[in-house]
């Protein structure tokens, strides 16, 4: 159990997809124009991710390791066309707000470096816990950087108006540029966080060593 | 004579490490390309090994190695004699198997060294990609080639049938849901447009001069019994691919109204059209008083333009329909 927890940890906070291993950057930055999108759009991702990463694990052995990107990317794109089609007949609501971000996500590539890095070398149920926590750490990580860029750059917050009248919004933020800009801020703060906890686990442990002398 | 004895003495040095190192061939480049993948493979380092990855992570490499399966045997073995060198005879570095023999000879092979130096930095590089890449592929090199190529062909065969075979399940599960769930929403939008109307009726003779106007389908409209005009699907290019509409014309050729099925533009700019400020202003018009009539989105000009042209086009078949 412990195990699957670090798995979880690690997906989304540690090794985060976006934020850390810089995976998947662009439908990072074309759906955080909004908030709906980002989360439908990374839930799509958790679904995909597990079920390719399931999959995956169980061949393992059986693909030659000469053509296994290919057999990924056609196990991969096979999976995002059957989940395209089944959402497009029992949730037409979420395939009108998605549309063309589901069959991107086909060239996500924390697809096929998950498939590589991972699924590929560990059993089935390593695998779905792995899939599920990068699945969540991309999501969370898009919604972060979609409710900046809908906050300021469009005044909503989930297609609700949060500031009224007098705000006028910065478009910036909804074009291509401000997707950079939010995500290089996103991408610091995090840094800043990360390393500063870095910074205290290092000196804790000179103290201790020091102690030990 | 001198300058012949420091490059002898640097190809020895040289030599000397990568004796000392595994593989006897140019160290410094197998450092560096290690240490390369070492950066791309740190971004994903979750539970293996990193050393396993470096030599697994290369695809693309793997499919030149077949020259290098001879050189590699004598390599690997630990046995770190300067003959080692020389047995690898082809792609090793002919200058540092000179280099090992006496002086006084360095003076003739001077000239050549100077040649070989430029190529074997070159030749070392590729090579040393090519051991480090060559250990996973002795397995396989060493089955015979039909059925090494067969295994690989026939598994990837199995994996594409299987996919498919699972996609056409999916799809002929969903298709008669997908085409009823298109038809509802058009026919939402018809009653919608021309306020309640009975059955409308696909137009059959559109022509493909008319399809490529963008006039997909033309369903004509009833009510009560007469007839009150029509209904156009129309498909025009927007900013972020195709803008879905359904527009209404009634019998004299104006708009009746404009509804957009679907369309996929920037929210916050190209979707303000979906909006009824900016599609309430084609109610009314006709094809001649559209030009120049219709207020586009600050910031959104080829959505605008997109909406506007796909309304023409529907206006365009007006007279052009035969019952």
């Amino acid at each position: 159990m412990n195990s699957y927890i670090k798995q979880l940890r690690d997906g989304v906070v540690t090794n985060n997809p976006t934020v850390v291993q810089f995976l998947g950057m662009c439908p990072t930055l074309a759906v955080t124009t909004s908030v709906k999108n980002a989360i439908g759009m990374g839930f799509a991702v958790i679904a995909v991710l597990t079920c390719s990463n399931l999959f995956i694990s169980l061949v393992r052995k059986f693909i030659p390791k000469e053509v296994r990107i290919a057999s990924y990317i056609v196990i991969i794109s096979g999976f995002v066309t059957a989940v395209e089609l089944l959402i497009k007949a029992f949730l037409p609501a979420l395939d009108e707000s998605l549309g063309l971000f589901i069959p991107l996500i086909v060239v996500n590539c924390i697809i096929l470096a998950r498939a590589e890095a991972f699924a590929s070398k560990n059993k089935p149920l390593p695998s779905i816990m792995d899939g599920i926590s990068m699945g969540l750490g991309f999501t969370i990580s898009l919604t972060v950087i979609a409710s900046v860029r809908e906050l300021l750059g469009a005044g909503t917050l989930f297609d609700y108006p949060v500031f009224g009248e007098w705000f006028s919004p910065a478009i910036i933020f909804i074009l291509p540029s401000g997707a950079f800009l939010t995500l290089g801020f996103v991408v610091a703060a995090v840094q800043k966080i990360r390393n500063s906890s870095a910074e205290r686990k290092r000196i804790e442990e000179l103290k201790k060593r020091m102690n030990e002398e | 004579m001198s300058k012949s004895k420091r490059k002898n003495n640097n190809s020895q040095k040289s030599n000397n490490t990568s004796n000392v190192k595994n593989n006897g061939s140019n160290s410094q480049n197998v450092q560096a390309a290690e240490t390369e993948q070492k950066n791309i493979s740190e971004v994903t380092p979750v539970i293996e090994t990193e050393e396993k990855k470096v030599s697994e992570s290369v695809p693309t490499v793997e499919t030149e190695q077949k020259k290098v399966s001879e050189t590699v045997p004598a390599n690997e073995s630990k046995e770190i004699k300067i003959s080692e060198e020389k047995s690898a005879a082809d792609k090793e570095d002919e200058t540092k198997a000179e280099s090992v023999k006496e002086e006084p000879k360095a003076e003739e092979k001077n000239i050549k060294t100077a040649d070989k130096k430029d190529e074997s930095p070159k030749k070392s590089n590729s090579k040393s990609e090519d051991e480090k890449v060559s250990k996973p592929e002795q397995k396989s090199e060493s089955e015979s080639n039909p059925m090494f190529f067969l295994r690989v062909a026939g598994t990837l065969t199995l994996i594409c049938a299987l996919i498919a075979l699972m996609m056409s399940v999916v799809n002929g599960i969903t298709k008669d849901k997908i085409a009823a769930n298109v038809l509802a929403k058009k026919m939402d939008a018809i009653s919608r447009i021309f306020d309640g109307a009975d059955n409308p009726q696909l137009y059959e003779n559109l022509t493909d001069e008319q399809k490529a106007r963008g006039v997909s389908e033309i369903y004509l409209v009833n009510k009560n019994g007469a007839e009150v005009g029509y209904c156009a699907n129309v498909q025009s290019n927007g900013f972020g691919g195709a803008i879905d509409m359904m527009i209404g014309v009634d019998s004299e050729g104006n708009v009746v109204g404009v509804e957009i099925v679907s369309m996929n533009e920037t929210p916050g700019l190209g979707s303000k059209t979906n909006s009824e400020s900016f599609l309430g202003q084609f109610k009314g018009q006709s094809a001649s008083s559209i030009e120049g009539n219709v207020d586009a989105i600050s910031g959104a000009t080829i959505s605008s333009k997109a909406v506007t042209a796909g309304v023409s086009a529907a206006l365009s078949v007006k007279d052009e329909i035969n019952k």
